[in-house]
């Protein structure tokens, strides 16, 4: 009954509600119930996927093709805080220095392929004055000679 | 039951139903705006040990391209006698001569004043890399140019944050 009801609402007078016709539209609430719970998924779970601290990044065209390799992540935000991996570890010193070094050490004895490599995520507006002494760390006290710097790819 | 019963009341509706298509598509779309910039690409930066540059740079390397990038965007690009100033746009151009008919790895130093932002300090690798004629753009190396340090251990470092060449 609540059923013919809805129909003589749709289709306007005149009409004589029937019980048994058909409704030959598609009822898409479930579809759209399933794809907002999707996208409510992906929005939560996109965030966590990004390795390493979130920071903007600048942007290149002609980076390396290579795949990541999955070796440690350091970055380092506006504040000039230096983290590994999402662990906050505070301004650069050599308390800092120390715990990177046995984080880092970490990483590479649970993947030994990755073993000198390093990821450097560095946040885009951030002064080079800033990052120059992380980099020269992670050369010095790290022994990395070779380091990876995180950026996102340009458009157009 | 129902379909001859269809016709009665105006008939079946031909069009057909794009609302889920639209649905699906913009769900998409998002997903995929959401997951761009987090897809982490990579630029390699060599960090010679300071041994490497002292022995190697002059002797074996020959004339080797070291560019300084100054707060104001000007470069200045040293091949180890003299200073050349370069605009950022030109950088590509001008170091051009310092990689023809070069068999040895490509290697440029790069070095950069305090206040110079990051995004700037990549932008510089980028166009270097942009020479490289392989396809992974590995094939020219990008090396930090260590700076000198004073007595203490800090950096040499003019007024506005920028390397002093090292004391003679």
């Amino acid at each position: 009954m609540a059923k013919g009801h809805g129909r003589k609402h749709r289709h306007g007078v005149g009409k004589k509600p029937s019980l048994d016709a058909v409704r030959n539209d598609i009822n898409v609430t479930p579809l759209v119930d399933v794809v907002l719970v999707l996208l409510i998924i992906f929005m939560v779970v996109t965030p966590l996927m990004a390795r390493g601290h979130e920071v903007p990044l600048p942007r290149t065209h002609n980076h390396s093709s290579k795949k990541d390799a999955h070796q440690p992540v350091v970055a380092i935000d506006q504040n000039g805080d230096v983290y590994y991996d999402k662990e906050k570890l505070g301004q650069l010193n050599p308390g800092t220095i120390d715990r990177l070094r046995t984080s880092v050490q970490r990483g590479w004895d649970e993947r030994p392929e990755t073993t000198g490599m390093i990821y450097v995520k560095a946040q885009s507006n951030l002064a080079y004055g800033k990052i120059y002494p992380l980099l020269l760390s992670i050369n010095e006290d790290l022994g990395v000679s070779s380091i990876d710097l995180a950026t996102a790819e340009a458009k157009e | 039951m129902g379909i001859s019963a269809g016709g009665k009341s105006g008939g079946p509706k031909s069009e057909i139903n794009i609302t889920p298509l639209v649905d699906v598509v913009l769900v998409l779309l998002i997903i995929f705006l959401v997951t761009m910039p987090i897809m982490m690409k990579q630029v390699t930066l060599e960090v010679p040990r300071k041994a490497d540059t002292n022995i190697e740079d002059v002797s074996s390397l020959g004339k080797q391209a070291t560019i300084l990038v100054r707060p104001d965007g000007t470069i200045t690009l040293s091949d180890g006698e003299k200073d050349t100033p370069v605009q950022m746009t030109d950088l590509a151009g001008a170091l051009r001569p310092f990689f023809d008919g070069k068999t040895t790895t490509k290697m440029v130093f790069v070095d950069y004043c305090d206040p110079v932002p990051w995004t700037q300090v990549v932008s510089t690798m980028d166009t270097i890399r942009s020479m490289a004629s392989d396809k992974d753009h590995d094939e020219i190396k990008v090396a930090l140019k260590m700076r000198d340090k004073d007595s203490s251990g800090n950096p040499r470092l003019d007024d506005v944050g920028c390397p002093l060449p090292p004391a003679q």
